[in-house]
């Protein structure tokens, strides 16, 4: 109905501002007034080993995990290649229909390269805010740790080989064996 | 305190005679009724000299926002109730609209709404022109055309009634009049109150001003701790960072006059991060949705929000002897995304205003685009004054008259009651909304620019307060942050009674708020539960404010810029509780800020090689080089005192 859906678009319209609205926000936090410039009170481990067990804290911190996630998806190129393999992985192993044991090592090696990046990804900020400029220090950390997500890389390349060749050689034979029967039936007509 | 004599208090409180008539504002509001009174007409017309149903639904859909689907509403319709339902849901949609446009400026959402519907059912009616007529409600045109008379005369009967009303309050109000001086005390303070109180800032003062200092003081581009909330209302952080800097500017000019060094930067801070784009991109959308035209420089049109708010920020800083970097060509410049610049001087957005406030038919101008504010007027056109007293010039003076009369005949009622805000577009009126603080705090701002006006509506506000609780008199939503905490209101109403000399009612406002929001202190910072930054603000002002401080920052020219004063001093290894030049004595009151220890104070503006004495707990010698600075180190162990004169003084 026309009708409905001009107020769909209406109620959409307004859903956008308000969503466009809450995206201005540029700080999460939620107490703003307890922050300070200079925290100079260090914080007592008592007051460390007292913590209490909360539901809401635990929840908390998967929201620290994915908002850690989102900016590394957001500002590190690499990752969007690795999504692209990983979802390219993923399909590749559903259309072969790979087995349960199989799908170990595949989770396996696209974990690896994930973790190796988001550590090297976290070392880079934490070297861009200890020393700004030109370190000779800081750019080797910074090479090593490039150099782990390559191996990491290499790895998880040579796991996905390892894995998907039986499955694409079995595939090939079939589809060998299949135009061969196409052909027979072609030669027997 | 002197007593005025009865002559000039009546003088002063009888409200202006004109203001019985809204003379703009009734003949846009009898514009606008005519034109819908036209459209009924047309479109009645339309139905009655067509047999499209298209063209009927449509015409019966412009009757109100929704009506056009009332004719599918026919009790042989299976779908009677979903149209029906839907009719309600476009009118709830029309109000919604209506709240998003005083909200954010969108005046084009109201009337995509009420035309896009009419269009809509009327396209509806063309595609199922076929079907049968039991469908219809045949006399659907008649019961809408009916309602919406008997809604119109309804409302000029309210209208009515509480004009009548507020005509009888006012004749009240001028009879109670004859009874004055007695029964209008304007300032409850007593002699001794105001010689008690001290010219130097206490512990708990310093604490709240700290709440201010660090936000302000870290890097331009960094907003920790500020309430990201929406950037069109009042929760928006331009008007935190407004407050924060008019409460620096008022303790500065009451306590702190000799003192620059960390309190001017954080002044001049506040008015760079008003350049950070995230501040003022809003103007954008209201901008193309409020007044169709595309571009995003804040600065040229009205937008007086941001424009007459900064203009007032900076005015402040500079009546108080600090920098003039923003009055150097390209001084404040707002640069967007796309890397365009605009960049104006403090004398070409005084410029600007000035010719605007001219060629205004209200005499205000409009913050939101189409909604005049009066409070947002008087705090641009304090910046006028303010800059005016500053730089010597008369722009004030240019446009006062017209200000005045506009303000007195189409923005206070005739009981006496200032308007919360009028559409430009329609004429129309806010009612009464927000509670004591949409009357207290106004005067605040108004008592630098027409303190007659102020004291007036003042004593008004009192009156009105007699025969009130307090506490329910003060909005339970605090604007700063749109939480429920009367917060706002106390410390508004509280800064706005400090500057009236109303101690007695800041300081019963003042225990409302601790009752209501207690007080932290955490690592020497002060701040409260369920408060505002923008409150936080208001309160430092009641809490640094005196009687017409304001009004003193905005006509009073300071003249101590060649006088010594605090250059320099660690942020926040020392507060400054008080720095006062006087009779070629600069004295401070100083207080640790982190801990108790041997600190370093820079005093500038000292004559170049000349010798001063120092009196804190022992007599130092400081000697001035060739710049006219000296360093002093201070043992600062708790509440510290200190003079410097001259040595040859002895």
């Amino acid at each position: 109905m026309v009708c409905c859906i001009l107020l769909s678009l209406l109620i959409g319209s307004f859903l956008w501002i308000f969503k466009f609205i809450g995206n201005t926000k540029l700080q999460a936090d939620q107490k703003p007034l307890e922050w300070r410039l200079f925290s100079v009170e260090p914080i007592s481990l008592n007051s460390l080993e007292e913590k209490q067990f909360s539901v809401r804290a635990r929840l908390k911190s998967f929201s620290y995990a994915a908002n850690g996630l989102n900016i590394m998806l957001k500002t590190e190129h690499n990752c969007w290649v690795h999504l692209t393999v990983t979802i390219l992985v993923f399909s590749s192993a559903l259309l072969l229909q790979i087995s349960v044991s199989d799908w170990r090592w595949l989770v396996l090696a696209i974990s690896i390269v994930w973790i190796a990046e988001a550590i090297n990804t976290a070392l880079e900020y934490l070297c861009d805010v200890v020393s700004p400029d030109l370190n000779s220090g800081i750019k080797a950390a910074k090479d090593i740790a490039a150099g782990a997500v390559l191996i990491s890389a290499i790895c998880a390349a040579s796991l996905g080989l390892l894995t998907f060749f039986p499955y694409i050689e079995s595939s090939i034979q079939n589809f060998a064996n299949a135009d061969f029967f196409i052909c027979k039936a072609f030669q027997k007509n | 305190m002197k007593i005025e004599n009865t002559q000039e208090k009546l003088h002063k409180v009888f409200l202006h005679p004109k203001n019985r008539h809204f003379s703009i504002s009734r003949k846009q509001q009898f514009f606008i009724t005519t034109t819908y009174l036209v459209l009924i007409l047309l479109a009645t017309a339309c139905i009655q000299l067509t047999d499209s149903l298209s063209i009927k639904t449509f015409a019966l859909g412009l009757y109100f926002p929704g009506s056009g689907f009332l004719y599918w509403t026919g009790y042989g319709n299976p779908d009677q109730t979903l149209f029906f339902l839907l009719a309600l849901f476009t009118a709830f949609s029309f109000i919604l609209s209506l709240i998003f446009w005083l909200a954010t400026g969108n005046v084009f959402l109201p009337f995509l709404i009420w035309f896009g519907t009419a269009v809509s059912s009327g396209f509806y009616s063309y595609l199922h022109s076929s079907s049968e007529k039991t469908l219809f409600w045949q006399s659907a045109e008649l019961y809408v055309l009916a309602f919406c008379l008997f809604s119109l005369l309804i409302l000029y009967v309210v209208f009515k009634v509480l004009q009548f009303s507020q005509l009888r309050k006012r004749k009240k109000f001028h009879n109670l009049t004859t009874e004055l001086p007695k029964k209008f005390t304007l300032s409850s303070v007593s002699e001794e109150t105001i010689n008690s109180l001290k010219d130097e800032l206490s512990l708990d003062d310093l604490q709240l001003m700290r709440l201010l200092l660090d936000r302000a003081l870290q890097p331009i581009n960094e907003f920790n701790g500020f309430e990201w909330n929406d950037q069109f209302q009042s929760g928006a952080v331009r008007y935190q960072l407004n407050f924060m800097s008019y409460a620096l500017s008022i303790a500065q000019s009451v306590h702190l006059p000799a003192f620059k060094g960390y309190l001017s930067e954080a002044q001049n801070n506040l008015i760079l991060k008003q350049q950070d784009y995230r501040i003022w991109s809003y103007w954008k959308y209201e901008n193309l949705w409020g007044n169709f035209k595309f571009g995003s420089d804040p600065i040229p049109r009205e937008n007086i929000m941001y424009t007459g708010f900064v203009a007032a920020q900076i005015s402040f800083f500079e009546a108080n002897g600090n920098s003039n970097r923003f009055s150097n060509p390209h001084g404040f410049t707002c640069s967007d995304n796309s890397g365009n610049s605009y960049s104006y001087s403090l004398p070409e957005i005084i410029e600007l205003l000035k010719t605007q406030y001219k060629s205004s038919k209200y005499g205000l101008l409009a913050c939101e685009p189409n909604w005049i504010y009066p409070l947002c007027n008087f705090i641009t056109a304090s910046a006028i004054r303010t800059y005016d007293t500053t730089n010597r010039t008369h722009h004030w003076e240019e446009i006062k008259a017209g200000f005045k009369h506009r303000l007195e005949t189409e923005f206070i009622r005739p009981d006496g009651m200032i308007i919360p805000f009028r559409s430009r577009f329609l004429g129309f009126a806010a009612p009464q909304i927000g509670g004591a603080i949409m009357q207290s705090f106004p005067c605040l701002f108004l008592n630098m620019i027409l303190p007659e006006i102020a004291e007036r509506q003042w004593q008004l506000f009192r009156h009105e307060l007699k025969s009130k609780n307090l506490k329910r008199t003060c909005w339970p939503i605090d604007v700063g942050n749109y939480k429920f905490s009367r917060a706002s209101s106390y410390t508004a109403t509280a800064a706005a009674a400090v500057e009236f000399g109303d101690q007695d009612l800041a300081n019963e406002l003042m225990h409302l708020l601790d009752d209501e929001c207690p007080k932290h202190v955490c690592q020497s910072v002060f701040h409260r539960d369920r408060s505002s930054l923008w409150a936080h603000s208001l309160e430092l002002m009641a809490r640094s404010g005196r009687k017409d401080a304001f009004k003193k920052l905005a006509t009073i020219k300071a003249e101590n810029k060649s006088d010594p004063y605090i250059k320099r001093l660690s942020y926040p290894d020392v507060l400054v509780a008080k720095a006062i030049h006087e009779n070629n004595i600069l004295s401070m009151v100083l207080y640790p800020g982190k801990k108790p220890g041997l600190y370093s104070v820079t005093i500038g503006n000292l004559n170049p090689n000349r010798s001063y004495r120092a009196f804190i707990k022992t007599k130092q010698t400081l000697h001035a080089d060739d710049r006219g600075d000296a360093t002093l180190n201070i043992p600062i162990y708790d509440r510290t005192e200190v003079h410097i004169t001259p040595e040859d003084k002895y």
